[in-house]
């Protein structure tokens, strides 16, 4: 299992490191200067004679590899720059967004898990029924529909029309609900079609049929066997879904003006402020391969045969 | 079993719920006390007290407190924080602010006489000596101050400031016009917490790029303002924007992108203000390309742009269409005397131009050619102004009809693209004449190496003439000199100004005491009022 883990580690140690070079060499290989943009975010028109001078206070005249060095270096110490819109510190940005963009993560997966895997289940277990035709259209139409389509027809029913809840979502407690709502929806549309194929899959296997054929309760098939074997692919599915939310969710937090980490990385594009753009690569990087190892070690805890693997491997 | 695994369930959602709104708290104090003043700001409390919504997709994006930061003293002049000696009129001529007077015989040494009944918004008095200060802080930390008056020297006495100038300048008024030289109390502001200007509005929050707080200020020397609180909000998206202020979130949506104003137009409850401003949308050829040097192409594509038909459909008539450089209000604008390389949308007349200058199609590949040199354009513009991308669709479809093949490249930002040159036409806004002074406009643009030649235009006797400009303080000569120089760039055909683009504000008609002023520096006065 040690050995399991320090493999594991090493690995995403290789990967993460080459995510960073890549993200490091966004500025390298950009062809605008990094110093002419920190000068005409002064106002100034650059002089030769001036960019010359900031690119060397800026460190820009180093070799490639040893400025990569020092920004990871930084980097590992929490330091990832100043933005430079602000001069604030990048991690300051990432970390002031990050609660808005958690709070949505949190509140859509929740909703999304609460009602996808009952919902799916339900389907599958009734398959071809009157609900799961209608669940079926439901989803398909919502999987369809881009989820900017979604925020504007939410937003004009709810506060234009209804006058229950506010476009400005930072503004109040309740401007919560919309985006939520709209990434509840959206994700949830994807969702129940996969459980549904997910469960039904497991129930046309032999074991099942099996177990049938032996007078085991349908009851006890669905809850002790059929979900219980379900379980790894929904985990990998939320592990995907929650990396991608917690990298923020731009379309909609620009939408409803929620000042999350997409919104963030979107402003920050707009504004080729690219020590942040490397910061929320970082942020992504980590939060993915932190997700990703998760729900490796999640397999090892739900299926003992994978539990055995991993072991085995010691 | 059974009972066990229901309350298992229910612990588990009581969790959930439970980490949700410990989360949404969360979000909600990580707000910054902005957000916990939107919620005291209830409508509850809005109903005492005279308060209003702002909002805007790109207004109200200060990134600091500090008037020599950037751009970031035009976005507290427009927060009615931020004044300055002298302020544009109507027709954007200087007249005096919080200055009374301007004098100089020889324009190197000008005597400024300032106002005795100003104060800063912590009640200090707003002396020559804290003017001198506040500009020499100005000067020290921004290089655009340092670009934009070359000083010697600052003296106070009293309320006397006088100005010593390294070299003659005939546009210190117009100059000083610029929210960059915003008088400030700099000895007590701290750029974070606070900052004292002497405008009717203090601000008493603030959120980088998000929002701004204001509250009146009791002293102004101009009056009593009217409203005792303004939020201004950025709102990135559009749509947003139009539904915020549909539903009564805010009161006055600052630029309403022109797709989303049909929405208020004939609606009783709402004031669309459309007012030619100087913002010119523009269309660069970038002379470094084989094809861009040839005079011929540039020419017949400046034909082949209908003018009135972009400002109808795609501006929906919120854009003046143009035929020269400078909108008409301008005392050096407008076409009159000018001769007229392009007078009319002249998509035939583009193509016999081009078969004259030489261009064919020898290869049959439906792509005009001429020495190799293919006429295949790639055509770069910015998002954030949509109909900018819309134009360059059009124009691609106009290009096709004569042989031209355009590629469109709608960007987040075109200054990577433009650094590195890959383009032939690259589509621009932006204002012309933000402080009068036509100089500014022409240096960066159209003399030889200027920031901002995105054509990279070269006619000595344009940077000739330019340099005469600088030294001439007659205005019906330098109206005659900036004529002379439009006459050269419409010859060239270097740039062409398809359309002067109106500042479209619109707001409720609970909103008192305010029209939208064509300089696109004031926004929030002393008699900007609401009703509730």
């Amino acid at each position: 299992m040690l050995k399991f883990l320090v493999k594991k580690a090493g690995t995403l140690a290789l990967v993460f490191l080459g995510i960073t070079f890549l993200s490091f060499c966004l500025t390298y290989l950009a062809p605008s200067d990094p110093a002419e943009i920190q000068l005409n975010k002064m106002g100034v028109a650059p002089t030769e004679e001036l960019l010359e001078q900031t690119r060397e206070e800026m460190g820009l005249n180093r070799p490639l590899l040893v400025r990569y060095g020092d920004w990871l270096l930084d980097v590992l110490r929490g330091d990832m720059g100043t933005s430079l819109r602000n001069g604030r510190p990048v991690s300051s940005e990432l970390l002031d967004a990050l609660p808005y963009t958690a709070v949505l993560t949190v509140l859509s997966m929740a909703a999304v898990l609460l009602i996808s895997i009952p919902t799916g289940i339900f389907c599958a277990r009734h398959k071809d029924r009157a609900f799961d035709l209608f669940v079926r259209l439901v989803t398909y139409l919502f999987a369809s529909l881009p989820s900017f389509f979604l925020a504007l027809a939410a937003l004009y029913l709810f506060s234009v029309r209804l006058g229950w809840l506010p476009v400005i979502a930072s503004r109040g407690a309740a401007g919560v609900i919309m985006p939520v709502l709209v990434l509840t929806l959206s994700l949830s549309a994807w969702y129940i079609r996969q459980v549904r194929g997910i469960v039904l899959e497991e129930l046309s296997k032999g074991y099942v049929a099996g177990a049938r054929a032996r007078g085991v309760p349908e009851r006890q098939i669905l809850f002790s066997h059929v979900i219980k074997n379900s379980m790894a692919p929904i985990v990998t599915l939320a592990g995907i879904s929650l990396a991608g939310l917690l990298g923020g969710s731009t379309i909609v937090e620009n939408i409803f003006s929620w000042p999350g980490l997409g919104k963030l990385a979107m402003d920050a594009i707009s504004a080729r402020d690219y020590p942040v753009i490397q910061g929320y690569v970082v942020w992504l990087a980590a939060i993915f391969l932190a997700v990703n190892f998760l729900v490796d070690l999640s397999y090892g805890l739900m299926d003992p045969r994978v539990r055995k693997g991993q072991e085995g491997r010691t | 079993m059974f009972h066990h695994r229901k309350r298992i369930g229910a612990a588990l959602l009581a969790a959930v719920l439970l980490l949700g709104a410990a989360g949404c708290g969360g979000g909600s104090r990580e707000g910054t006390s902005q957000a916990g003043t939107a919620e005291s700001g209830t409508a509850q409390a809005q109903e005492e007290k005279k308060v209003m919504n702002l909002g805007s997709t790109g207004y109200f994006a200060a990134e600091t407190m500090d008037p020599a930061n950037g751009w970031d003293g035009w976005y507290m002049m427009y927060d009615g924080a931020l004044e300055t000696l002298f302020k544009l009129d109507e027709s954007i001529s200087p007249v005096p602010a919080l200055a009374l007077s301007c004098e100089s015989a020889d324009q190197i040494t000008w005597t400024i006489e300032l106002r005795d009944d100003v104060t800063f918004q912590n009640g200090e008095k707003m002396t020559a000596e804290a003017v001198k200060t506040c500009f020499e802080r100005t000067y020290e930390n921004s290089a655009r101050a340092r670009e934009q008056i070359a000083l010697e020297s600052l003296e106070a006495e009293g309320q006397t400031l006088t100005f010593h100038l390294a070299e003659p300048s005939v546009t210190l008024m117009n100059d000083l016009t610029d929210p960059l030289w915003s008088v400030y109390d700099a000895v007590n502001s701290d750029y974070t917490e606070n900052l004292y200007g002497t405008g009717p509005y203090i601000i008493t929050e603030f959120e980088p790029f998000s929002e701004t707080v204001v509250r009146k200020y009791e002293g102004y020397w101009g009056g009593v303002p009217k409203l005792d609180e303004a939020h201004l909000i950025t709102i990135s998206d559009a749509e947003s924007l139009s539904m915020a202020l549909q539903n009564g979130e805010i009161d006055l949506a600052v630029s309403m992108p022109t797709s989303a104003v049909s929405v208020f137009e004939n609606n009783q409850d709402f004031v669309v203000d459309a007012v030619t401003t100087s913002r010119g949308n523009r269309l660069y050829y970038n002379m470094d390309r084989p094809a861009m040097k040839d005079a011929a192409v540039r020419q017949a594509i400046a034909m082949c742009i209908d003018r009135e038909g972009v400002a109808s459909a795609i501006y929906n008539g919120m854009a003046e269409p143009s035929w020269g450089i400078y909108p008409d209000f301008l005392s050096y604008g407008g076409t009159e005397g000018l001769e007229l390389t392009v007078d009319r949308y002249d998509p035939e007349g583009a193509a016999a131009l081009l078969a004259q200058a030489g261009w064919s199609d020898s290869d049959g590949d439906g792509i005009l050619d001429k020495d190799g040199v293919s006429l295949k354009l790639r055509a770069v513009t910015f998002a954030s102004r949509t109909e900018m991308g819309q134009f360059l669709e059009l124009l691609q479809a106009e290009l096709s009809g004569i042989g031209i093949q355009l590629t469109v490249d709608v960007l987040e930002n075109t200054n990577d693209v433009v650094a590195s040159g890959d383009y032939d036409l690259d589509c621009e806004s932006g204002v012309m004449a933000p402080t009068g002074n036509a100089q500014y406009f022409i240096n960066m643009m159209f003399v030889t190496g200027g920031t901002s030649n995105y054509s990279h235009y070269s006619n000595p006797q344009l940077d000739a003439l330019a340099g005469e400009l600088a030294g001439t303080a007659d205005e019906q000569e330098r109206d005659a000199l900036v004529r002379q120089m439009v006459q050269m760039v419409l010859d060239d055909n270097a740039m062409t100004v398809y359309n002067h683009q109106k500042m479209v504000n619109v707001y409720s008609t609970k909103v008192k005491g305010y029209s939208t002023h064509p300089s696109e520096y004031y926004l929030l006065d002393v008699n900007t009022d609401i009703e509730r």
